[in-house]
């Protein structure tokens, strides 16, 4: 079984050792789908980021199958939808499939079934900077998707991507063969996931973990109440997350923005 | 093998096509017919084209390191990456990049080795062959091999220990160094040791030598200082390489993954 334990970990950015990113976190991904909820600046995609190896892990440790991050070399395992990891050169898309299926050993053509999958031929041809917002999203989760690793670490997925497709990603990730990390700051994506562990992030602390079986029957409150779960600081005030009752049902939430202005 | 997509972003970047063959096509025409070439003897006229071909080739083939040492700027979360989580080796890496400049380099010193030719043999009025075409080849690849690896060993020492705030200045070091030492071998010459010591003046002797046929001297314009040896310069060329080599190799599998933003100056 392919993991990933993350073991009480502070990062920050790298000649910038003052600036943390996230304090003493724990998280184990094992042979699991997780979904990590959290609003823009919570340290979601920095989490994904310090997995890949691009921020400066100040203390504690990551080790992937049971071997340290810091010197691990050549373990074609883990694959991400982060832009800034296909961008090796300034080429076309068609390259840069034939690029990284070369780099990973695996099959050009999933890419490009991948690509039509999701009707994206049209952008073959484009350098990555010459893409839409949407569509270079796309493209990066097709990457991750289509490397043959084992596990995926898919940082925002649907964010600028149109409804349809989004729903054919969702599809293609539930039946996904594998590990998948996938942090997204949208409830309503979360609500069409089935079977997956749910973390929620804020201020760099990672709260779990919870199923997405449950969603239905957890509730947010504000406040520290007694039947919590979980309590989540947000620096300013409290809120619980209770089960069966409590001020506003999880289901019901689009995004963190919300619970924040009806429990604030 | 990740080399060819290299080559195919070098030869068809725009800047490397304007700085290293537009450009030095002006100095070459200027050359030829503007700075006072009055064709005389055979062999002044082949030492003189020789000369002009031997820095034209250095300072063309010098564009290739900044557009290298920018490429590895701009993509170095995807060099981190991929040493970690694809097949990617950093002797596979720079083995790729080591062939994508070798191309760079035949192609940028071939065609000066042939313009050369043409302006000077159109001025002369007769053709002025080049006595060791095939060799030319040879440190045409050297030359694309050196500057790129100079300018990734700077641009590495920037990037995985300063601010990048000085990459547009080091992405220039070697241009800038080709120049200086291209004028003073000209003008006034350098004392062997460091002639055949530095791969700048390693390079502008060998290419002489390879249009010329004869020894370069320490002092390209009036041929008055002491021969240097292309075996020597050859060998100083080799280890060069193979200490750059190994300095790169080991200081890119540690490349810091950092925002182009960190470069702006404003």
């Amino acid at each position: 079984m392919f993991m990933i334990e993350i073991k009480n970990m502070t990062a920050g950015f790298f000649g910038s050792s003052h600036v943390n990113v996230f304090r003493g976190i724990n998280f184990t991904l094992n042979g699991e789908k997780a979904v990590i909820v959290g609003p823009n600046g919570s340290g979601k995609t920095a989490m994904i980021r310090t997995i890949l190896g691009m921020l400066h892990i100040i203390s504690g440790e990551i080790r992937i199958n049971q071997r340290d991050l810091t010197h691990m070399k050549n373990m074609v395992e883990i694959s991400a939808n982060l832009p800034e990891i296909y961008r090796m050169m300034n080429i076309p898309a068609g390259d840069i499939i034939s690029l990284y299926a070369e780099l990973f050993h695996s099959e050009k053509h999933v890419f490009l079934e991948l690509i039509d999958e999701f009707d994206l031929s049209h952008i073959i041809h484009k350098k990555m900077h010459e893409m839409s917002t949407g569509e270079q999203k796309m493209f990066c989760n097709i990457m991750a998707m289509g490397s043959g690793t084992k596990t995926i670490l898919l940082d925002e997925p649907f964010e600028s991507i149109d409804q349809p497709r989004k729903m054919k990603l969702l599809d293609r990730l539930q039946y996904f063969q594998g590990e998948i990390l996938l942090n997204t700051h949208e409830f309503m994506s979360v609500n069409r996931l089935r079977g997956w562990s749910l973390y929620f992030i804020l201020n760099g602390n990672l709260y779990g973990k919870f199923s997405t079986e449950d969603l239905q029957r957890l509730y947010f409150s504000s406040g520290k109440r007694e039947n919590a779960i979980k309590v989540i600081n947000t620096g300013s005030v409290d809120i619980s997350i209770t089960l069966d009752s409590g001020d506003l049902k999880m289901s019901d939430v689009s995004g963190f923005d919300m619970v924040m202005e009806m429990i604030l | 093998m990740i080399g060819k997509y290299y080559a195919r972003a070098i030869i068809t970047n725009r800047n490397l096509l304007f700085w290293g063959f537009l450009f030095m096509l002006f100095w070459l025409i200027m050359g030829a017919f503007a700075f006072g070439f009055k064709p005389a003897t055979k062999i002044f006229n082949l030492e003189y084209t020789s000369t002009w071909f031997a820095l034209i080739a250095l300072y063309s083939l010098s564009t290739i390191g900044t557009t290298v040492a920018f490429s590895l700027y701009y993509g170095n979360s995807a060099i981190r990456y991929a040493f970690r989580y694809t097949y990617l080796t950093r002797w596979n890496f720079t083995l790729s990049l080591m062939f994508a400049v070798s191309i760079g380099g035949i192609l940028l010193g071939s065609a000066m080795l042939a313009l050369s030719v043409l302006f000077f043999s159109l001025k002369a009025g007769y053709l002025i062959l080049p006595e060791l075409p095939y060799y030319s080849i040879l440190v045409e690849i050297a030359g694309g091999i050196i500057m790129f690896l100079i300018s990734g060993c700077l641009l590495l020492i920037v990037n995985n220990h300063f601010s990048l705030k000085n990459i547009s200045f080091i992405s220039f070091v070697p241009t800038i160094l080709s120049y200086i030492f291209g004028f003073i071998i000209l003008g006034s010459g350098l004392p062997t040791w460091l002639a055949i010591s530095n791969p700048f003046t390693e390079l502008i002797g060998l290419f002489y030598y390879s249009y010329s046929g004869t020894y370069p001297s320490s002092v390209l314009s009036t041929g008055s200082g002491p021969n240097l040896n292309p075996i020597y310069l050859g060998i100083g060329l080799i280890l060069w390489i193979g200490i750059l080599f190994i300095l790169f190799a080991w200081m890119v599998f540690g490349i810091r993954p950092v925002s182009s933003e960190e470069a702006r100056q404003i």
